[in-house]
């Protein structure tokens, strides 16, 4: 594991910001850290940092203890934490070049590079100030790569990008474990965006860590429905309904059925004599998943 | 050290820092020209007129070094705090103390730099008018300022809000003169120096004390910024 934090917890004002968090994230994946507002996502990764100190618990980071091992660790890690940050009276390769020279790194083809990767390499000469709040994140996202790091933690990296920003910057950090072999934490609370960047989940929740492990266990392990493709959607959903079950129809005009098993539908459609109709099991969505976990959270709690 | 020294000096806005190292000494040297003119005019002798001066400049000095101090520290710490920048540069592979204190070395530099200039400047003017000044003790005002250039640099440092951080430089600027004159060496010190030997004899205590009551108290108040998450 790059990253192992064990039963970690960080008050402020006698709550309990990240509640006995045990974090783990294997190397070369992507890993989403998945939370609304609030939750901890950001406390835990300023503590993954070291930028503050967690009240008790451990963090392991390459094998070694953090804070104690600071500076090793950050010269293999790389960041972006809660919002972009720049010397906004300079431009952006002069930025760069700032946290290359803190870096050690000499060379100006890593600068080039890190503005390249980002879509920055034409406007690397503007002055930061008169940059979109979509540029800065993006030079963000370059200062963080700018050493080649074998961890990146990313902090809600698409804030404030495009459409077309969003999909560039979720290709770099799908591609960064493929190319460089690095690992990516990525935190955010848009669900759509970690389930097509991350391979391997967190969920957090008032501090909580809820859910951890692959994509695939979690969509898997919530009670899922039925997906009905038919001619007949319309009639289909009338009978459902006067059955008391719940349907809705996705973009597709498939219908989509919760609430019951497949022989009882199967039975209710042949009943009512349809018989053009494919049903099969659906596969379930994050957001589905999330909302299941987060509501049973609040009932335990 | 020598990559944050640099890292330092190029987020700095030379024009804004230049800018005032040099028009300061400037400006305040026309003024003691103009006063120097204005007195050897009206029948007192250069030796006359630089005892006046001289008592102005005791008399204005450690305001000007209050003064000085806390322009330098705020454009040294204020880059950062307008960036917001610390986060970033924390997460950089550097021991904290570090950024702090290449802070603290730009910061005693510029003011020292301005200290030395507005001397060499004041020592012309003994060259133009034909006297002797004495010059020295309006140099070594700046260098025993130097435990207060830490400790407004830490205060700059921690404090993201200007107006506290300048508040408080107000407010020693404000009611330094009252104080004991260990407590700011370099304020009531000139006229101790000049009174006799005590001042010389305790000139060591004083700084030494004062050096680490400022030193200890930068400090603490600096921890709480970076030492306090841990780590190197």
């Amino acid at each position: 594991m790059i990253i192992e934090t064990k039963g970690v917890t960080k008050t402020y004002n006698r709550i309990d910001v990240v509640k006995d968090a045990g974090l783990l994230v294997p190397e070369g994946e992507v890993y989403g850290f998945l939370g609304p507002n609030g939750s901890g996502k950001t406390t835990m990764m300023r503590m993954l940092m070291g930028l503050i100190r967690p009240d008790s618990g451990e963090i392991l980071m390459f094998g070694n203890r953090m804070p104690d091992n600071r500076i090793s660790i950050l010269a293999k890690t790389g960041a972006l934490i809660e919002k972009p940050s720049y010397y906004e009276h300079l431009d952006g390769r002069d930025n760069l070049r700032i946290l290359a020279t803190l870096r050690g790194i000499s060379d100006n083809r890593a600068i080039d590079w890190a503005l390249e990767r980002v879509g920055l390499h034409r406007v690397g000469s503007k002055k930061v100030k008169s940059y979109s709040l979509g540029m800065k994140q993006r030079l963000g996202i370059a200062s963080a790569i700018l050493h080649n790091p074998r961890l990146l933690l990313l902090d809600e990296p698409t804030n404030g990008l495009d459409p077309e920003g969003i999909h560039e910057i979720r290709e770099l950090i799908r591609e960064l474990p493929k190319k460089e072999g690095a690992t990516v934490l990525v935190s955010s609370h848009l669900l759509g965006e970690v389930e097509q960047m991350a391979n391997r989940i967190g969920v957090i929740y008032h501090g909580n860590l809820l859910f951890q492990g692959e994509m695939a266990t979690l969509l898997s392990d919530q009670k899922s429905g039925y997906i009905i493709r038919s001619t007949e959607s319309g009639k289909i959903i009338d009978i459902l309904h006067e059955h008391g079950l719940e349907t809705r129809v996705d973009r597709a005009e498939q219908v989509q059925v919760s609430g019951a098993v497949k022989d009882k539908i199967e039975g209710i459609l042949i009943e009512n004599e349809i018989t053009d109709f494919h049903i099969n099991e659906s596969p379930g969505t994050l957001e589905e998943a999330y909302l299941q976990l987060i509501r049973s959270s609040e009932v335990s709690v | 050290m020598k990559s944050v020294f640099a890292a330092e000096w190029r987020k700095q806005r030379p024009a804004a820092l230049l800018l005032p190292l040099c028009s300061g000494p400037l400006l305040i040297f026309a003024a003691c020209w103009t006063m120097m003119l204005y007195l050897t005019k009206n029948g007192r002798t250069a030796e006359q007129a630089f005892r006046v001066l001289y008592e102005l400049c005791t008399l204005t000095w450690s305001y000007l070094i209050i003064f000085v101090v806390m322009m330098f520290t705020l454009l040294v710490s204020g880059v950062e705090h307008k960036s917001g920048m610390w986060p970033v540069l924390l997460s950089t592979p550097h021991a904290k103390w570090k950024h702090f204190f290449v802070k603290v070395i730009l910061a005693t530099l510029l003011v020292q730099l301005f200290g030395l200039i507005l001397w060499l400047l004041m020592g012309g003017l003994g060259f133009i008018f034909g006297g002797t000044f004495p010059e020295p003790l309006l140099y070594t005002a700046f260098l025993f300022a130097l435990p207060f250039v830490v400790f407004q640099t830490s205060a700059t440092v921690v404090v993201e809000n200007p107006y506290i951080s300048v508040s408080i430089g107000m407010a020693v600027f404000l009611f330094h003169a009252v104080l004991p004159y260990w407590w700011l060496p370099w304020g009531p010190l000139a006229e101790l120096l000049r009174a006799g030997t005590q001042a010389n004899s305790l000139l060591p205590v004083l700084m030494l004390v004062s050096t680490l009551g400022y030193g200890m108290l930068s400090l603490l108040i600096f921890y709480q910024k970076t030492f306090s998450s841990g780590g190197e």
